[in-house]
């Protein structure tokens, strides 16, 4: 008797417990699970690393030799590497003990059509992206006239490379070379 | 009989009512979370500007009482910070507002940068990039993370 009379609260209780129903239910489980989602993506896809900007690896350049007289710095550069070159930036230093060539030489190039801007030094005929090929070397000569005396340059390979649907220079910053050189 | 008088909706309506419904709240509510979520910088694109901190390549040194920069990389550098580090204090001080030699539209690739106007009192100094990027209400500067990206020299 206990036992049906218990039976009949549990069905009673049961009968007016309130609630969501089930169509509310999956609708906001469906809505919530959406917003969440684009969210998210929206979120981590400006997290996604891309390829950093640098040049294919193997591309070098060397200083093969360099002879200075009466202000007058000539040296040969050679593309050492697998790619092709574009050009180059070239700093220099005016003081022995300077480890950071700061001092941009670039306008001191004789050929004056070779000079880029803002700054920096093209390789090969004029108007030739990427001119100097593998094995290929060139004659540079600076008019360091005016200028203190320099005790090293550096020089940092540049390419035209299409990134991103663009084309820009870029510079091969893991590639740059250091020469020791006195030169007034 | 008495089912057949229950009235209710088709399972059509049903179910075209539902996924509009579904649409329609899950449009609200995004839209109304993303105007409290901070707007996110980006450069070159859609990267976000924290990533291409990681880009940024300078070199510095200070000699002389001459503070130099060059930019030998391939991520231009809008500002630069200097925090000047001394005995328990420290002040961060904004290159384009102390130096007249910072370039106006900052250090671009090859740009090289030299003043000797300026005096830190301190031992160390760290130099931490500004980079410029875009967001959806324009462009706004970023400072790079100092314990990654700075760079340390000692004055």
């Amino acid at each position: 008797m206990y036992t049906l009379i218990k039976m009949k609260n549990t069905f009673y209780k049961n009968k007016f417990k309130r609630g969501v129903s089930v169509i509310v239910g999956y609708v906001l489980l469906i809505t919530f699970t959406a917003v969440i989602g684009v969210l998210v993506f929206q979120w981590i896809e400006s997290y996604t690393p891309k390829e950093e900007i640098n040049c294919p690896y193997g591309s070098s350049l060397i200083i093969q030799n360099y002879t200075c007289s009466s202000n007058i710095l000539t040296f040969t550069i050679r593309n050492d590497g697998k790619f092709d070159i574009g050009g180059y930036l070239i700093y220099a230093t005016d003081s022995p003990e300077e480890e950071l060539a700061v001092i941009d030489i670039s306008k001191n190039n004789t050929e004056n059509i070779s000079v880029r801007m803002p700054t920096g030094v093209n390789l090969g005929p004029v108007g030739i992206e990427n001119a100097l090929k593998p094995n290929d070397e060139e004659v540079e000569i600076y008019n360091l006239t005016g200028r203190d005396m320099i005790y090293s340059i550096e020089i940092v390979p540049l390419r035209w490379q299409r990134e991103e649907n663009k084309k820009m220079v870029v510079a091969c910053r893991d590639v740059k070379i250091k020469k020791r050189i006195e030169c007034s | 009989m008495k089912n057949k008088k229950v009235k209710g909706l088709s399972p059509v309506i049903a179910t075209v009512l539902l996924i509009t419904i579904v649409v329609v709240i899950a449009l609200i509510v995004f839209f109304w979370i993303k105007g409290m979520t901070q707007e996110a910088i980006t450069k070159f694109g859609d990267q976000n500007i924290q990533l291409v901190c990681d880009q940024v390549s300078f070199e510095a040194s200070y000699t002389g009482n001459t503070l130099y920069i060059t930019n030998p990389g391939n991520v231009p550098i809008f500002g630069m910070n200097v925090k000047v580090v001394g005995e328990g204090s420290h002040e961060t001080l904004d290159l384009r507002e102390e130096s007249t030699s910072w370039p106006e539209i900052g250090l671009n690739q090859g740009g090289v940068f030299e003043d000797d106007s300026l005096t830190f009192s301190g031992s160390e100094m760290v130099l931490i990039p500004v980079l410029l990027g875009e967001s959806e209400s324009g462009r706004k500067t970023y400072v790079c993370d100092e314990g990654q990206y700075g760079y340390q020299l000692m004055i």
